[in-house]
């Protein structure tokens, strides 16, 4: 009997996400081996641990967003444990490796996160329960992030007002530590982590010196704020997703001309961490 | 809708106003609200029940057939990136509350018109901002104040409610001799022609005998039918944090196509081979006057029409008929 998408809950860090795709991979490095005086290879041979990660395309609650917990808190340097991830009967513990936020005009934010696995995987698809739903409420569209109530302001939260469209991207490097005997790594670090704004508007802005910040280039861009649907009639409930533009520096600037079309410019702008 | 239900646009209490000009001669107007929602659809959802949230631009399009009469009401708003606010009303002196649709931007037109007929005005408008019946309490000062100035221009004149039956009767009987009998009896009423109608007061009528097209194929050849079609690209400029644009823009060029019909005289049919070494481009100055004063109600003026297609007719129940399509772009600053 197929696997109903409907029946395929996706869990992270015990929290249900409304996910719209989800991609499970796995692999296995090999290399092949190939010695003088035989034609054909002789053998594989592996050379990297098992390697697996999960995509998962959602869109995001802003009172229910675990991945933007874990990557602020990567940000703050406070480094989380591997993250339980479950995924149609499939149960795992994943590292964060990328986030990311886009933003485009009259449409609810939508979400990718991939997180990194580093042990096997043992389970098999299965359905959920007609009982496990873990509680979760979606009664309403209101919480759900949209283009309509998120804004570019600066610290006071006057807005910019000009951004056509944004992209988010949170990404960070994990090396693991393999010990001899193990094909699964006995620690996962963090080495670092970036994150990276890239919007579209019709500023025009020149990069004149390296380093150059987005204060020194943009107008009230130091915050971004993403809010629920909620925000366009309550003055409550809004449970806003926040992220500093500050001392964050433009890395790139272009300027894009197209027929049909008005011209654009896309500023992107990289923290690191 | 709500304010359409029990009449049609053309009856006394359903008066259409685009950019503070009452329009005249309005035979249909029909307006389309898109929500633009969609379902939020997610792995896990099981059987509960289905949520809807906004995935797109929220816009209502209104679409408006009407007789050209007096003054042309939209050309200028197609070509140009001007937004405009538009009010059904039921009579100039009763605002409250005016079916409204505010921030409007127009990006299609066309003008038709057949021996016989008097031309038609066929346009849109795309609506942006809020659409429907919304109290004047809840409207901005800038849109009281345009309201306020409606009620200025054209209050006090009841008369002018027959207008949609005298064209009604026309639409139906398609017989000249009794517009031209109606009119004459009524033609001193105020039909509300607006502050900018050039004869504000009195109607102006086009008819066969008042519209003249100056191309040199159409000198001798006798013109049955044209039409005018004028399609702008206009993109509103949505801002993040705003579920209304912050403006329109109009992308040029704007694609011109004029049609015509017309019966054969010395007519000589152009050789595809010839195109496009040999083009045939054409300007056209299309007046449309008043049937009895010759007061002038709109002149089209389109340079360099590139002939597109020709179709070349004829038949046993008939004359030879050619239909000629000429198209050009329009540029501007």
């Amino acid at each position: 009997m197929a696997i109903k998408f409907s029946n395929c809950e996706i869990i992270v860090d015990n929290k249900k996400i409304l996910a719209q795709n989800a991609t499970i991979n796995q692999s296995n490095t090999l290399t092949p081996l190939k010695v003088i005086g035989y034609r054909n290879v002789l053998n594989n041979t592996p050379t990297d641990g098992l390697k697996n990660s999960i995509k998962i395309d959602y869109t995001p609650e802003t009172h229910n967003e675990p991945n933007y917990i874990i990557s602020q808190m990567m940000i703050n340097y406070s480094y989380p444990s591997p993250v339980e991830i479950k995924v149609a009967g499939y149960a795992m513990t994943g590292y964060l490796n990328s986030y990311s936020l886009s933003l485009e005009e009259n449409n609810p934010v939508k979400a990718s996160v991939e997180f990194s696995i580093f042990h096997e995987l043992t389970d098999s698809l299965t359905e959920q329960s007609s009982t496990g739903y873990l509680g979760y409420n979606n009664s309403n569209s209101l919480r759900i992030a949209h283009y309509w109530a998120s804004q570019i302001s600066n610290a006071d939260y006057t807005t910019n007002g000009d951004i056509i469209t944004l992209d988010y991207n949170f990404r960070a490097n994990w090396q693991p530590i393999y010990k001899i005997g193990s094909s699964i790594p006995s620690q996962v670090i963090l080495l670092g982590s970036q994150e990276t704004f890239s919007f579209t508007s019709e500023y025009e802005s020149n990069i004149t010196y390296s380093g150059l910040s987005v204060q020194d280039s943009l107008v009230n861009c130091s915050k971004l704020r993403i809010n629920n649907l909620s925000y366009d009639w309550t003055t409550t409930g809004w449970f806003p997703l926040d992220f500093s533009l500050t001392d964050g520096k433009i890395i790139s600037h272009t300027i894009n001309l197209s027929e049909n079309s008005i011209v654009t410019t896309q500023a992107e702008i990289v923290k690191y961490y | 809708m709500e304010s359409l239900i029990n009449s049609r646009i053309t009856n006394k209490d359903q008066n259409l106003y685009v950019g503070g000009d009452r329009i005249v001669g309005v035979q249909s107007v029909s307006i389309n609200k898109n929500f633009n929602l969609g379902n939020l659809n997610y792995a896990g959802i099981g059987q509960k029940t289905v949520n809807y949230l906004p995935r797109g631009a929220q816009i209502s399009t209104v679409n408006i057939e009407s007789y050209l009469l007096n003054q042309d009401f939209f050309l200028n708003y197609v070509t140009g990136s001007e937004t405009v606010n538009s009010f059904i009303l039921k009579s100039s002196s009763d605002l409250d509350p005016p079916y409204s649709m505010l921030n409007g931007y127009l990006n299609s037109y066309s003008c038709q018109w057949a021996v016989g007929q008097i031309p038609r005005i066929s346009t849109s408008i795309n609506v942006l901002g809020n659409a429907g019946r919304i109290p004047t309490g809840s409207l901005g000062a800038e849109i009281i104040a345009e309201l306020q100035l409606i009620n200025t221009i054209y209050d006090g004149d009841s008369s002018n409610d027959d207008w949609g039956t005298i064209l009604g009767a026309v639409t139906t009987s398609q017989d000249w001799s009794y517009l031209t009998s109606i009119i004459t009896s009524y033609e001193d009423w105020n039909l509300g022609g607006g502050a900018s109608s050039p004869t504000t007061g009195q109607l102006l009528i086009p008819y066969d005998g008042s519209i003249s097209i100056n191309i040199d194929d159409f000198q001798t050849n006798r013109v049955q039918l044209f039409n005018i079609d004028i399609q702008s690209q206009k993109f509103p400029i949505y801002n993040m944090g705003a579920r209304q644009p912050s403006r329109v823009d109009i992308v040029y060029p704007i694609d011109v196509t004029c049609q015509f019909t017309f019966e054969v005289g010395n007519y000589e049919s152009p050789q595809i081979t010839d195109s496009p070494r040999y083009p045939i481009i054409e300007d056209l100055s299309l007046v449309v006057n008043d049937y009895k004063t010759d007061a002038n109600i709109v002149t089209y003026n389109f340079n360099n029409l590139n002939l597109m297609s020709e179709d070349y007719s004829i038949s046993a129940e008939g004359n030879n008929i050619v239909t000629v399509i000429y198209n050009t772009k329009m540029y501007g600053n």
